[in-house]
């Protein structure tokens, strides 16, 4: 109780000292800018920032068009005029609002000029979907915002991010980021300030997603065709944000355009992708993008080829992920919006074989697997603006996260008969099926209010039923003459989540801003809750115009975590909450930084120290596996504690034929568990000390655009066994050799580098795209594993022991060698 | 483990090639003591004493045995004579120390044998046949279900191992006794029990989670379980031997060939061998063990309650129950005897 008091009492603090603010307003209507060729979307941040102004505009309509402009103390007209002169934007100034939208195809540019100088274009037919659209809050340059470690990404930068198989992804994008690392070669998954995987949070319009990747996380499950920006935090995290420890990525998807069906078809090497968006009527649009690799198909002549060889013996192979992405949305009037929403993602592993004996074929030996993983996401969203200065976002969703294996086998023997006797025939029959999913209903109400042009306060809060099933097993075994059924793990667990949090973005000054606020949470699971209060500040000092100073506190809590065993995202990656003896996590982060950018935008530089102690991390303990797993399997976790520390530098040309960045973080984050490695701190996997990437993007010219990224890092931390000890003779191994226990990650891999390369070249009707993965051929290590340097063997049949006739080595294991791709989108 | 194989393969397939380079890590570590030692009441104590090696070196694998190392054994606090037998409750502690290699320990409790009996058995004889190529032989197949009670002694955590085998007795000497390891041909006579089909008794799965189930890990050669399902309760084992067979070579009959008995072995084991078992079991049936060295998963080392961490010191006390086949062989092979 007391924590809850504690907990609105913060809640109100917040909303009333956002009230105060409230009380002056002021405005002008002077603009002085310069702009060398930059995102349109932050000049007129800029622009909304010096006026006071709200813009209103589909953000489709600023995608790729960069702005060139000088303005020194012009009107707000005059100012706009000279921002799209050279581009096919409209604007109308009506009130507080400036409303964006494109010109009508085949008029001509000039004239649509000069018209607006004499007189506004009247746009009473104007449809402006997103009126309350949501916006990213990353808009304007990071010298201008509060934030620390806080990323947009639009749809641009993840294309011009060099890709494997040609498949461009948000989360390998984000993976050039400093401070972030790909969990192993070539995968998506990602670690964040030497955080674990699971503890990001993965956002789909505002809901949360729980399986991210698909092939074992060698792709990211957001489909770029379908995405409009991308939020990311890392340090300073806004208070709307909970639920994990590390970072939040908010993934809003596109609405369709009013102006005709538009789309693109994508044909790749590994898979292929369509989208197509466009009206339903006058107030309505639809957007659908979907995915399907090719795996597949590609396996289906290689299948073939072993199937030829043998006519007694087949085996099936296939492999498929499959996404889709459908969203409608309708404009109610000019102050409502509403959409509804799917989004469903799938992997799908098939495998079998089947032997036959006698020409009959009635004598068979039949197994087949089938796994299916991922997420379905149903939810409808509303717009609503209550008053010109409160905007709300309403939203209800279900999320379900689903992983099944299903195992079936059929043997049927024939025992002949000969002589005398008579011919008997066996049969055995087994299905196993082995569930994990999770059932989220959710309802959440977000509001943002802007009392006046320095201020914005955003607050909210939501309900989440959960409802786990972290494992189940069912088994069937039937013979002739006798058949059993298992089940077990049948415990699901239902749990209740309330969240509130309230924040100010406060701009006290031209140089200091301010954002407060607070998230408070409650897990009801079990008959037990769990509050969790998360206080965030972050504050910027802009002693001049072009530099920042920053400072940031976060607290965040971590209610469900996802158990892996492996490095691999597999099915069987459980996702489980908190409960029994187990602690929510949480993580206290300080965060601090210096944010220099240059006067025209081109360059900017950054250098952001961070500090987190981690709290009750879940892990599995030392030797999990030696405890029996059924029902117990929080038994075989255990709890303790960690911290990171590091300190991220980057230095980035936003604008110009050559964009990208050059960044290096030098961090350290390490574990103390007291059932883990004898209670003796040990490094965490991702602890890499020295970590490099740089990214390079060349427009070339109106066609053809280049890019390149080199990633070079530490090593990841490995648990290297080399004592070796003889085994006791006594069960099916005798004698067997063991490893002897090591320090848990005591060993650290060579440096990992690798260099990619991608070209885009724009064709009349789309584009193409040219990529190399490790394009210098350096397969990285990602194990040292114990081999003998020839493979030779040969088998005591008497003595059941496997003699090896040459030496035993080390050697490493080393991963993705160069890899072409190529893809052409068709864009209609 | 199929599934395993073919995730791999897709992962081949997709990524072309994994390569393998010899390397040196470089890495410092010290050999330490390494105790076995498998406890069986009533006899005397034998124990092993070893040291481990570093992976790569070839002489040390050869040849890693302890010459300096003082071995004392205690048997319930108080130090044992070199001939002292063990017996069932007796907490026995090994120390060793070496000059070289430093000092071990380990500790164990001699369990006490379970009590078992056969509260059931039924069977079914699938076929008889005769084949008169040479080698002549006849046989049959037959079914077996075997309902094994056991009585779990409460209060205290009890790991159990199943065994089985067959023995043949001509002439009051035993021919054959039956190992999967020895061919059908070594014996005139041969009774082979098959394979326990595992999937009917679920305790013999206990130790298989979602994990290794979703990764499609079999129950195959896993005949060992904790009391955790039925602790200080009585509880029956439903053993089905689906593929049991007979065979005799048959130029001359002799009734005495069919003298068959079935053997059930159950031995109550100490925490250390049944922690072993299941640590090879997921070694060398498991997916974790793969995965862990191929870097995809936390490196997998082994199991040892000795205070180096190296080594096993265990104990089990085994019962045993038989069951004599020699009716329904005879009366199966007589009804189509000419």
């Amino acid at each position: 109780m007391k924590r809850l008091i504690v907990l609105l009492l913060g809640l109100s603090l917040t909303f009333g000292f956002a009230q105060l603010q409230a009380a002056g307003k002021s405005g002008k209507n002077k603009v002085t800018l310069v702009a060398v060729n930059q995102p349109a979307a932050s000049v007129i941040r800029n622009v909304a920032g010096q006026t006071g102004m709200n813009f209103v505009y589909s953000s489709e309509i600023l995608q790729d068009v960069m702005i060139n402009v000088k303005l020194r103390n012009k009107s707000l007209r005059k100012s706009l005029e000279e921002i799209f002169r050279h581009t096919d934007i409209d604007f109308k100034i009506d009130g507080r609002n400036i409303v964006l939208k494109k010109r009508p195809r085949g008029i001509d540019v000039s004239r649509v000029r000069q018209r607006h100088s004499e007189k506004p274009v009247e746009n009473s037919d104007t449809v402006v979907l997103e009126e309350v659209v949501v916006e990213s809050r990353l808009e304007a340059p990071t010298v201008e915002t509060s934030e620390i470690g806080a990323k947009k990404l639009s749809v641009a930068d993840i294309l011009n991010t060099p890709s494997l198989f040609g498949e461009n992804d948000v989360l390998k994008a984000l993976q050039l980021q400093p401070g972030i690392n790909g969990s192993a070669e070539g995968m998506a998954s990602m670690s964040v300030h030497g955080g674990n995987t699971d503890e990001n949070l993965f956002m789909l319009d505002n809901v949360p997603l729980y399986e991210v990747n698909h092939f074992m996380g060698f792709f990211s499950a957001f489909n770029i065709n379908a995405v409009r920006y991308i939020d990311f935090f890392k340090s300073s995290i806004p208070a709307k944000y909970d639920g994990r420890l590390s970072s939040y990525l908010d993934v809003r998807t596109k609405s369709g355009s009013q102006e005709g069906h538009h789309g693109s078809a994508k044909l790749g090497l590994t898979s292929g992708a369509i989208n197509i968006d466009g009206p339903l009527g006058k107030n309505t649009t639809y957007s659908v993008a979907a995915r399907r690799s090719w795996f597949d198909l590609i396996s289906i002549p290689i299948v073939a080829l072993a199937n030829s060889g043998d006519e007694d013996n087949k085996i099936s192979f296939g492999y498929a992920f499959i996404d889709l992405n459908a969203k409608v949305t309708h404009r109610f009037n000019s102050r409502a919006t509403g959409f509804a929403s799917v989004y469903f993602g799938d992997d799908y592993l098939k495998s079998g074989s089947e032997e036959r004996w006698y020409q009959n074929n009635e004598i068979f030996d039949k197994e087949d697997y089938k796994v299916h993983w991922g997420n379905f996401l149903a939810q409808t969203g509303f717009n609503y603006k209550i008053t010109p200065a409160i905007k709300g976002e309403f939203t209800a969703a279900y999320t379900r996260f689903f992983s099944s294996t299903k195992e079936k086998y059929h043997i049927r023997e024939y025992l002949p008969s000969s002589g005398i006797g008579t011919p008997s025939v066996s049969e055995t029959k087994s299905f196993q099926n082995t569930k994990n999913n999770i059932n989220d209903i959710l309802l959440r109400a977000d509001f943002d209010w802007m009392p006046d042009e320095s201020s914005r306060v955003r607050f909210g809060g939501g309900y989440t039923l959960h409802r786990f099933l972290p494992a189940c097993n069912y088994r069937e075994f039937s013979t002739a003459t006798s058949s059993i059924t298992v089940r077990d793990s049948l415990t699901r667990y239902h749990a209740n989540e309330v969240n509130l949090y309230i924040e100010d973005d406060w701009r006290i000054s031209r140089k200091l801003m301010l954002n407060a606020g607070i998230h408070g949470s409650m897990f009801a699971i079990d008959g037990k809750s769990y509050f969790g209060y998360g206080p965030r500040l972050s504050a910027s000092c802009r002693p001049v115009e072009n530099l920042a100073v920053k400072g940031a506190f976060s607290r965040t809590n971590q209610y469900v975590h996802q158990l892996q065993r492996t490095y691999l995202a597999l099915p069987s990656d459980q996702w489980v909450p908190v409960n029994g003896r187990l602690k929510p996590q949480s993580a206290d982060k300080v965060a601090a930084g210096i944010f220099l950018q240059s006067k025209n935008n081109v360059y900017a530089f950054s250098v952001e120290g961070y500090y987190k102690w981690m709290k009750n991390l879940i892990e599995y303990r030392d030797e999990y596996y030696l405890m029996p797993p059924l029902q117990v399997w929080d038994s075989q976790l255990c709890s303790g504690k960690g911290s990171a520390r590091g300190l991220d530098f980057k230095i980035e040309k936003l604008a110009g034929k050559f964009t990208g960045h050059v960044s290096y973080s030098l961090s350290k984050a390490d574990r103390t568990f007291p059932d883990k490695n004898g209670g003796r701190t040990f490094p965490a996997r991702f602890d890499q000390t020295h970590s490099i990437n740089i990214l390079v993007n060349w427009n070339l010219n109106r066609r053809i655009q280049l890019s390149a990224a080199w990633i070079g890092h530490s090593g990841n931390r490995f648990t290297m066994l080399s004592q070796v000890w003889q085994g006791p003779d006594v069960g099916y191994y005798w004698g067997d050799e063991s490893m002897l226990k090591a320090g848990i990650n005591n060993y650290r891999l060579p440096f990992y580098h690798r260099l990619d390369l991608s070209m885009s070249l724009k064709t009349r009707r789309g584009f193409w795209n040219f990529s190399i993965f490790n394009a210098y051929c350096h397969m990285n290590t990602v194990a040292i594993v114990r081999k003998y340097d020839d493979e030779s063997h040969f088998y005591d049949e008497f003595g059941g022991t496997y003699y090896h006739d040459s030496k035993p080595v080390f050697k490493k294991f080393k991963f993705l060698p160069l890899i072409p791709s190529v893809s052409y989108t068709w864009i209609f | 483990m199929d599934i395993l194989k073919y995730i791999f393969g897709a992962l081949c397939a997709a990524l072309l090639t994994g390569c393998y380079e010899t390397f040196d890590p470089r890495i410092v570590s010290k050999p330490v003591l390494c105790l076995n030692s498998v406890i069986i009441p009533g006899a005397p104590i034998d124990i092993e004493v070893t040291h481990t090696w570093f992976y790569t070196d070839t002489a040390a694998e050869r040849n890693h045995s302890v010459t300096d190392a003082v071995i004392a054994v205690y048997a319930n606090g108080s130090l044992c004579p070199n001939d002292y037998l063990p017996q069932e409750g007796d907490v026995i502690r090994i120390t060793a120390n070496s000059q070289k290699y430093g000092y071990a320990e380990a500790e164990v409790t001699v369990p006490y044998a379970p009590q078992i009996g056969i509260s059931d058995f039924k069977y079914e004889v699938v076929r008889v046949y005769k084949y008169e190529e040479k080698p002549m032989d006849e046989g049959l197949n037959m079914r077996l279900r075997v309902a094994l009670s056991l009585k779990d002694r409460p209060g205290e955590e009890n790991y159990y191992f199943l065994n089985y085998d067959s023995h043949i007795n001509y002439n009051d000497e035993s021919i054959n006794s039956c190992s999967r390891h020895f061919s059908r041909y070594d014996f005139p006579a041969y009774f082979n029990p098959g394979n326990l089909t595992y999937e009917f008794e679920p305790v013999l799965s206990e130790h298989i989670g979602v994990f290794e189930s979703a990764m499609g890990a079999e129950v195959w050669g896993t005949l060992f379980f904790s009391d955790r399902q039925f602790e200080g309760k009585s509880y029956t084992l439903d053993l089905h031997f689906n593929n049991a067979s007979y065979r005799v070579d048959s130029p001359e009959y002799d009734p005495e060939f069919y003298n068959t008995e079935l053997f059930i072995n159950l031995a109550s084991t100490s925490q250390s061998l049944y922690r072993w078992n299941l640590y090879q079991w997921h070694r060398n049936e498991g997916t974790l063990g793969d995965l862990g060295d191929l870097g995809f998963a936390e490196s997998m080392w082994g199991y040892s309650n000795v205070s180096t961490g190296a080594g096993i010191v265990a104990a089990y006390s085994m019962a045993s129950v038989s069951i004599n086949l020699r009716e329904i062989i005879q009366s199966a092979m007589e009804h189509y005897r000419p």
